[in-house]
């Protein structure tokens, strides 16, 4: 029986993990894209 | 919205699996509980050839078009490559110990198998070590090609060399229950939408990381 609630906590574990680093990856990708914008936005305004 | 509706089929697949490996699924006679492990470690086993074969795939594709979206296909397919040799390598462990008695054994499928959790590993190994987005592409392209080469004879070692692996439960004779059958079925098919669920939600990621490296290639070049 133990060996039973290892293997499956082993699968259901790593593809729970796997999920939450892309979920966490793509929040932190999103929030430096959107100030990449801005910093290409600020660059390309015609300056004083 | 493909990816929403893979991930709730595949949350609802899984659900329906776990009912089938645990209480639908008929008792072994010899191996007790323990051999309901293989309700995940095949179908896991499995989707780690389909990711060397789509890694393969993906990167002859890249050869050919020169199109960057198959190396992000090449990528995703690597990472649920890790993932899914990681998982049959150590839920075979996990089964082994109460049926044979050891957590591990050097014989062809399992050593074969290793193997390819290795090249998965140096996948991401060599692409680490090459700054240059095209030349990365190519030379990662090859190399995932290469990685077709372990799937056939992983696929067939426990035919052509005496192991201590169990015999092909799915294929080669009816061996199997019709109703553990059917188990196998439903969970192969619960961890199947669940890695095409991973890997399109890993493809939007590329996306994102692509236009994020350009966008810093242009504000690099601007200061």
């Amino acid at each position: 029986m133990s060996s039973l609630v290892a293997a499956y906590s082993v699968i259901f574990g790593a593809i729970f993990i796997f999920t939450w680093l892309l979920f966490a990856r793509q929040k932190r990708l999103e929030k430096k894209l959107d100030e990449l914008r801005e910093l290409v936005k600020d660059a390309s305004r015609p300056r004083p | 919205m493909t990816s929403r509706v893979l991930g709730i089929a595949s949350l609802v697949l899984m659900v329906f699996a776990l009912y089938m490996a645990l209480i639908y699924a008929p008792q072994e006679a010899q191996q007790g509980t323990p051999y309901r492990i293989i309700y995940f470690h095949v179908p896991m086993g499995i989707l780690s050839f389909v990711s060397a074969y789509l890694l393969g795939f993906a990167g002859i594709m890249f050869l050919i078009k020169r199109d960057l979206k198959w190396d992000r296909l090449a990528i995703g397919a690597a990472e649920l490559g890790v993932l899914c040799t990681a998982c049959s390598l150590i839920t075979g462990s996990i089964w082994a110990k109460p049926i044979w008695g050891v957590w591990w054994a050097w014989d062809a499928r399992i050593t074969l198998q290793l193997l390819l959790g290795l090249f998965f590993i140096a996948y991401f190994m060599l692409r680490a070590y090459l700054p240059d987005r095209e030349k990365r592409a190519k030379l990662a392209a090859v190399f995932g090609v290469l990685g077709m080469i372990d799937v056939p004879f992983n696929y067939y070692s426990i035919e052509w060399w005496a192991t201590q692996h169990p015999q092909p439960v799915l294929r080669g004779g009816g061996s199997i229950d019709p109703d553990m059958r059917l188990a196998l079925y439903v969970s192969a098919l619960a961890l199947t939408v669940t890695c095409a669920y991973l890997l399109t939600r890993r493809l939007a990621i590329a996306r994102v990381e692509e236009e994020v490296e350009y966008l810093e290639h242009l504000v690099h070049a601007h200061e």
